[in-house]
């Protein structure tokens, strides 16, 4: 089945869903979010700017839908890839408490026949030490099935297992080449806690990546990836937190000629690892008309060990601040973050350099939820 | 030709019958299902509430439903506890895990045995606590005896070290002696929890227990008693809405109560924001559950009550008070070479003459067990009016007999946990089954036994646990990280396109091999 054809079925489910359902839909929760990264590598720089409007959506209690725009813009020292924008859906149905299926369906980006310049351009937003939202401009149609299980076998413990399949459909990337990029199949186990304030997850996750192809020739061959994760957050009186530790380890990549791409063997294996906080402190200034002004810090560091992989070995770290305001279901984010690292890129030897990297990023969101206020019935349900 | 058409018939006559029979015996099935969760339901509602009418009719009906299944029996035992007869609700639990044995899940039997140890201690202190009351001691019952743990003799060159270890030997071998009185032989022993409280003549007070204030207070299930509770509990923080406000001193203001419902129905969301529960407001049947104890927990954190001690001679004053005939009196004592030396007789509860001749014998380090096992069959083969062998019990080593006493004198002042790691030890060192059954017994807190049971109580209701609604939505969207946060999947060196492979220099030429 290709993604096309997903699209179709997803788009017809959408579409019977309310009618089918019997029942109308009720939005939960709309985000607006708008990011500008700028960094400067060396002597060059990369700056991109991405929107993205997202919202959750419930028919009852068993379908609900997450639906995105997702539009960037990128630019670097001599090239500048033109805007894009795509359309995805993730609609989720869960027929049973342990069961949930889940089917998506995303749109081209509209960006293609990209030249020598933008495609290279293309190449270095993708880098993960850069980590920026939109790391893949340009891409055509993609797909998604999965499903997952889980069980709670005492209360504040959880045990899921999912797996799930992204398909992915060719696009005239070059003016002479249709790309055809990897499906993937995903695995993943997770256990999740949540006691008395604290919540934590360990997941452990595998990715199988089939190959890249021009033209109908395989350009990268599969390869396998890895990953693990601990995540975990406290809300107390003071302080809320939350944590995020991850590690993504990469199988060997068969290239069919690593020479051509200025290799010497086979890429991998790589490692990513990547560590968040976030500490919102339980402060609020009043600024009237129930506004709550209320601030927030951020702090992340990245590593990047690609062994041969075509990343840029290196690392970025980087600290900001946020400051919400808000109340009663609608909030204002605005956000600064400072970066610094470090990267060095090519193959050892000849070629080989390194470069300084600074940067920032400011965003602004726009977060609606829907708020479940206290009740006023206060008596026995029986 | 005919006999296929007899066969097809058959079939369809067959396919017929399912079809009918099968959603009967299914709706059959679900109906009594839907009985079942229904009075659990309803008795649990019931035991909260303090209805003991209706709890007493919704576990009949659930003993009708399902004969074999623990539940009822359980429900049982916990409302034999709320009406304070808690040593036959420790009988009730006792029963279900001799009956049902192998049969039972494990979270039944860790539930059921933390429910038995402890219902059986309190039983033992209710028991003592009115013998302790009267005025004048009961006549005493033929049969029933007192046995005290074995003094250490003071001897003035032994460490504090082996005297603790003395008295820990003393502990064990007075629990081995209660114990070879079994269920069917004549005559009964006084549980070792019962005697010590009976010689020291004092209860401990009862946790989580202030009868006055439970006569009085508005049930939990009401507006009124929801707000009383709030009103007496300290919250940890400010309410989740107003983060930066100073934390009050109740949940509840006192002048709020009876004022404003939506006053309560806020004090209950900042509660149940501070419980682990949603913040609705809403004074369903968890956030009563929770309120209740975390409002008991208070109480008893600050009830304290305690007797006098007995002036009598502490012995003998204990067997009369238990309405004894016997009392044995033993000592023990270190001797040269690291053994043992005991000695015992039994006693009259009525005037303290001997009612047989004094036992002795030792304890050396080589055959521990088998003396072990010789100072239990001879003292119990000495008791007045024994006329069956005691029961085979098992032979702890020295180390494991040392440590099963530590653990019994580690459970009198309520170090459960501590106590339980003991028996564990003791259970490592030889001390036999009973002290691992006694470990996982008390291993778990009260808190946790409570937890237990709401999530049994939880999943017989509403069928298994059901899995927090984020946990699946942050799961989904993991798996579909690719199609919506594809900055996510970059973050794990995946890459939904493929152009990282391409050249940056003659990318228009791809030299490959068709796969």
């Amino acid at each position: 089945m290709r993604p096309r054809s997903v699209c179709r079925i997803a788009a017809i489910v959408l579409g019977l869903l309310g009618p089918g359902a019997g029942a109308s839909p009720i939005w939960n929760e709309a985000d607006l979010t708008f990011e500008t990264t700028r960094w400067e590598i060396g002597e060059s720089r990369a700056e991109q700017s991405a929107a993205v409007l997202s919202g959750d959506v419930a028919w009852d209690e068993r379908i609900a839908a997450h639906l995105e725009l997702r539009g960037s813009r990128t630019t670097g020292s001599q090239s500048r890839i033109p805007p894009g924008a795509s359309a995805a859906a993730l609609v989720g149905w869960q027929p049973l408490p342990e069961w949930r299926f889940q089917l998506g369906c995303a749109t081209p980006s509209g960006i293609r026949e990209l030249d020598a310049a933008t495609l290279g351009l293309s190449r270095r937003v993708g880098e993960p030490v850069l980590a920026l939202s939109d790391p893949d401009p340009a891409r055509g149609w993609r797909a998604h099935l999965s499903a997952l299980w889980g069980r709670s076998p005492r209360r504040g413990v959880g045990l899921l297992l999912g797996a799930g399949a992204d398909l992915a459909a060719s696009f005239r990337a070059t003016p002479d080449l249709n790309l055809n990029p990897a499906d993937a199949i995903t695995a993943h186990a997770t256990v999740a806690w949540a006691v008395s304030g604290w919540r934590a997850h360990a997941r452990l996750h595998a990715v199988r990546e089939g190959a890249d192809r021009g033209a109908g020739v395989v350009i990268r061959g599969g390869r396998t990836l890895y990953g693990f994760s601990l995540g975990g957050g406290l809300e107390s009186s003071p302080v809320r937190l939350a944590a995020g530790l991850d590690v993504s380890r990469s199988g060997v990549c068969r290239v069919p000629h690593p020479e051509i791409y200025g290799l010497s063997r086979h890429p991998g294996p790589g490692t990513l690892g990547r560590f968040v906080l976030a500490a919102e402190p339980r402060v609020a200034w009043d600024l009237g008309g129930g506004l709550r002004l209320r601030p927030a810090l951020d702090v992340a560091w990245r590593r990047v060990l690609p062994e041969g992989l075509p990343f840029a070995d290196g690392w970025a770290s980087s600290a900001g601040v946020r400051l919400a305001i808000g109340k009663d279901g609608h909030e204002l984010t605005l956000g600064g973050i400072w970066e610094r690292g470090r990267w060095r890129a090519g193959e050892e030897g000849a070629g080989r350099y390194a470069e300084r990297l600074r940067g920032w990023r400011m965003s602004a969101a726009l977060r609606w939820w829907r708020m479940a206020a206290p009740a006023s019935v206060v008596e026995a349900d029986g | 030709m005919k006999r296929g058409r007899g066969l097809c018939g058959a079939l369809v006559l067959v396919g017929a019958g399912l079809c009918l029979v099968t959603p009967r015996a299914a709706r059959a099935a679900r109906d009594s299902e839907t009985d079942w969760s229904a009075w659990v339901q309803e008795a649990t509602t019931a035991l909260q509430v303090g209805d003991d009418e209706t709890a007493r009719l919704a576990i009949t009906r659930l003993q009708r439903l399902r004969p074999e299944d623990p539940l009822p029996a359980y429900l049982e035992g916990r409302q034999l506890e709320r009406m304070g007869r808690r040593g036959e609700a420790a009988d009730r639990y006792r029963a279900v895990i001799l009956d049902c044995g192998s049969s039972l899940a494990p979270e039944w039997v860790e539930l059921l045995s933390g429910r038995w140890v402890r219902a059986a201690r309190r039983g033992d202190e209710d028991w003592v606590r009115s013998a302790l009351e009267q005025e004048t001691p009961p006549a005493s019952v033929p049969g029933r005896h007192l046995v005290l743990p074995f003094e250490p003799l003071q001897v003035e060159e032994a460490t504090a070290a082996q005297r603790e270890e003395l008295v820990a030997l003393g502990h064990a071998a007075a629990y081995w002696v209660i114990s070879a009185w079994s269920a069917d032989s004549p005559g009964e022993a006084i549980g070792l929890h019962a005697a010590l409280l009976l010689r020291q003549g004092q209860v401990p007070p009862e946790p989580g227990r202030d009868p006055q204030s439970e006569t009085t207070l508005a049930p939990v299930t009401t507006l009124m008693g929801a707000a009383l509770r709030l009103q007496e509990l300290e919250p940890a923080g400010p309410p989740p809405w107003a983060p930066d406000a100073a934390r009050p001193e109740r949940y509840l203001e006192p002048e709020s109560v009876g004022e404003r419902v939506t006053a309560v129905a806020s004090a209950l969301a900042h509660f149940q924001s501070e419980h682990g529960l949603a913040p609705s407001g809403v004074l369903d049947a968890a956030t009563r559950q929770s309120l209740e104890r975390a409002y008991r927990t208070q109480k008893a954190k600050r009830a304290a009550r305690a007797r006098p001690p007995a002036t009598a001679d502490p012995a003998l004053a204990a067997a009369r008070l238990a309405g004894a005939e016997t009392a044995l009196t033993g000592t023990i004592e270190a001797i040269s070479g690291g053994d043992v030396r005991w000695s015992a007789a039994w006693i009259s509860a009525r005037d303290g003459s001997l009612l047989s001749v004094p036992l002795s014998g030792l304890l050396p380090q080589a055959h521990f067990a088998e003396a072990w096992d010789h100072l239990v069959r001879s003292i119990r083969a000495a008791a007045p009016g024994a006329d069956t062998a005691a029961p085979r019990l098992p032979s702890p080593t020295r180390e494991g007999a040392v440590s099963f006493g530590r653990a019994l004198q580690l459970v009198e002042p309520g170090r459960a946990r501590s106590a339980s790691e003991m028996f564990r030890r003791a259970a490592r060192a030889g001390a036999g089954s009973i002290a691992r059954w006694l470990a996982d017994a008390w291993s778990p807190s009260e808190d946790l036994l409570l937890r237990w049971e709401e999530e049994l109580l939880e999943r017989e209701i509403h069928g298994p646990q059901r899995l927090d609604p984020a946990w699946v939505t942050e799961e989904t969207r993991f798996l579909g990280r690719r199609l919506v946060d594809p900055g996510r999947a970059a973050a794990s060196l995946e890459r939904p396109a493929g152009l990282a492979f391409l050249p940056e220099q003659g990318w228009l030429q791809i030299i490959g091999h068709v796969e």
